[in-house]
């Protein structure tokens, strides 16, 4: 039977030293799939949860409904649609239905106004109940939840019902505009079902990150994508990242000493997902090595197939000779370095929460020095402007903290100039 | 093992970048362009032509010591890197050139070039280099790093 999905390795030097050491090798997993197997587009669920809270005045809330309207040009008669919109309290707008009255369903859209507070979890709530209305497992089944403020006293509710939407198969997409949402809350909602949380710095972003959002549903191919490592004897992770989509620190469950397992979402046809697993080896001799297996499972909404699986031998050669164990890969060694841009800023924003200005400091000079070399200048600029906030000030400017938090993640997919 | 040139952090072998402060790591055992470059005093006059790089932005020219290899990038103390020829006064920085962008050296009679891996590329007369593949020089080519434009001098 013909594979949908293939995985390709690539490790950061062609042939590994030989030591008598034990060292560390960087492995790129790349998921693929082949475009021929896959023709249609997955048929979403999706519901809308949008901030009416007053602060949405104006160019803020314009942007929604212009936002809203694309997606629903975007989405099929066989795609569902609901909307809710949320202050202090939740309203459906539009119930969950087919697109196929695209005039009507737009209509309702301009009818959003704006007033009052939030509270995230009243619009989670019913943006749940529509999404389960409406719940099928070939169904691509997605919440895009906005907002522009803090929610208040109602955090623990929005993890519950993170948690639940898990429970269900539904992925949450978490969007934070402008500088006054708490970024671990929105973090935390996503996270629970591997979904994204992005920071919209004005609104003129709006409209293009819902109309990327939407894109990436519909290129959705394979959901609930589990990569496990079988590791050969001597052979050790430290640390595993998804680099592709965007860059994130997985957490691995260890099944035995020599098995690992990590969650890595969904595989988006045009982006790919690719993992990138830092191994700790023990010496060996010359010669061809399986350090490891890789074995990815998936399922295929679109075709009613679940629990697939594919597999690839990590196999490299092991070279006692100098010039052979010098040639590197540019591909990996390049990733490796935005990973560890990414890793820098994560541990200064840690380290400025938890008081430790000076650690915080030199984390984001090293990481204003990283980006520079990679070209990001404006991230740069962003990091060694936070530094010198928080040596002033003790510090960081929420804005900055945010386009850090949220821009470094993106660092493997965006083309440098 | 690796000690890391910022923190004197103990680092795994192979490892790119030091789990204490995620500055570069220079793996000795691994590399050999990333030693010669503390031998920058030690310039040995040769005879033969000399190559000039001139700054298109200033006209400023700048002469390549006489050594086997010429690295040409920006300095960056942090990570160690003290490349042969900083492009930090000249603004490498704002035009993307990486730490070890690009070398020249000599092989018989001419002159040649070897993008390093370089984030933002190496072009001779507006043709992109691959990395690491030898270019040959003349005399009045044009050279860019990332952006940083020279036009090349021999003689």
């Amino acid at each position: 039977m013909a594979k949908e999905i293939t995985l390709d390795f690539e490790l950061n030097k062609t042939n590994l030293p030989v030591s008598d050491q034990t060292q560390i090798a960087y492995l790129l997993i790349d998921a693929k799939s082949s475009t021929a197997r896959f023709s249609g587009e997955a048929r979403l669920n999706l519901s809308l949860v949008m901030d009416r809270s007053a602060s949405m005045k104006g160019e803020k809330i314009e942007n929604v409904k212009k936002a809203m309207e694309n997606i629903i040009d975007r989405l099929d008669a066989d795609d569902y649609l609901s909307i809710v919109t949320f202050n202090e309290e939740a309203d459906v707008l539009i119930p969950t239905q087919p697109v196929s009255d695209k005039a009507a369903l737009k209509e309702k859209v301009n009818e959003l106004t704006y007033s009052g507070g939030t509270a995230i979890s009243s619009g989670m709530s019913e943006g749940l109940n529509e999404l389960r209305n409406s719940l099928t497992e070939d169904r691509i089944n997605r919440m895009i939840v906005l907002t522009d403020g803090q929610t208040y006293g109602d955090e623990d509710q929005c993890f519950e019902l993170a948690e639940e939407a898990e429970d269900d198969g539904i992925v949450i997409t978490a969007l934070g505009v402008g500088d006054e949402w708490h970024e671990d809350v929105l973090d935390t909602i996503a996270a629970r079902n591997d979904g994204k949380s992005d920071y919209i710095e004005t609104p003129d972003d709006i409209i293009p990150i819902f109309d990327e959002e939407m894109q990436s549903f519909k290129n959705i191919v394979t959901e609930n994508n589990k990569l496990t490592l079988r590791l050969a004897n001597g052979v050790t992770p430290k640390k595993i990242c998804r680099v592709i989509p965007y860059i994130s620190e997985l957490e691995y469950e260890s099944f035995s000493e020599n098995e690992v397992r990590v969650d890595i979402g969904e595989l988006d046809q045009t982006q790919g997902l690719s993992v990138l697993a830092e191994l700790k080896i023990t010496p060996r001799q010359q010669g061809r090595f399986r350090i490891a297996q890789a074995e990815l499972t998936y399922d295929v909404p679109a075709e009613n197939i679940y629990g697939e699986k594919t597999r690839a031998d990590i196999i490299t050669h092991f070279s006692a000779n100098g010039a052979e164990s010098k040639k590197i890969n540019p591909r990996v060694m390049n990733t490796v370095e935005k990973v560890s841009a990414y890793d820098l800023q994560t541990r200064a924003l840690t380290q400025a929460v938890s008081g430790d200005i000076s650690g915080a400091t030199q984390k984001l000079r090293a990481a204003a020095t990283r980006l520079l070399d990679m070209g990001e200048d404006d991230l740069a600029n962003a990091a060694m402007e936070e530094a010198e906030n928080l040596e002033k000030m003790g510090s960081m400017s929420s804005s900055g903290t945010k386009k850090l938090r949220y821009e470094t993640r993106k660092l493997t997919r965006r083309l440098v100039a | 093992m690796i000690t890391c040139h910022e923190c004197g952090t103990e680092n795994l072998e192979g490892l790119l970048y030091c789990d204490e402060c995620g500055a570069e790591l220079n793996d000795v055992s691994s590399s050999d362009t990333d030693n010669d470059f503390d031998e920058l005093e030690d310039v040995i006059p040769v005879s033969g032509p000399s190559v000039k790089l001139i700054l298109e932005s200033t006209g400023e020219e700048i002469v390549l010591p006489e050594k086997e290899e010429i690295v040409i990038g920006r300095e960056d103390p942090v990570s160690a890197v003290f490349p042969d020829i900083d492009t930090t006064i000249y603004g490498g920085e704002d035009d993307g050139v990486s730490r070890k962008h690009a070398k020249i050296y000599r092989d018989g009679d001419g002159y040649f070039i070897e993008d390093l891996h370089s984030v933002n590329s190496t072009f001779v007369n507006k043709s992109k280099v691959e990395s690491e593949i030898p270019s040959p020089l003349t005399n009045g080519d044009e050279v860019m790093l990332g952006r940083l434009k020279f036009t090349v001098a021999i003689g």
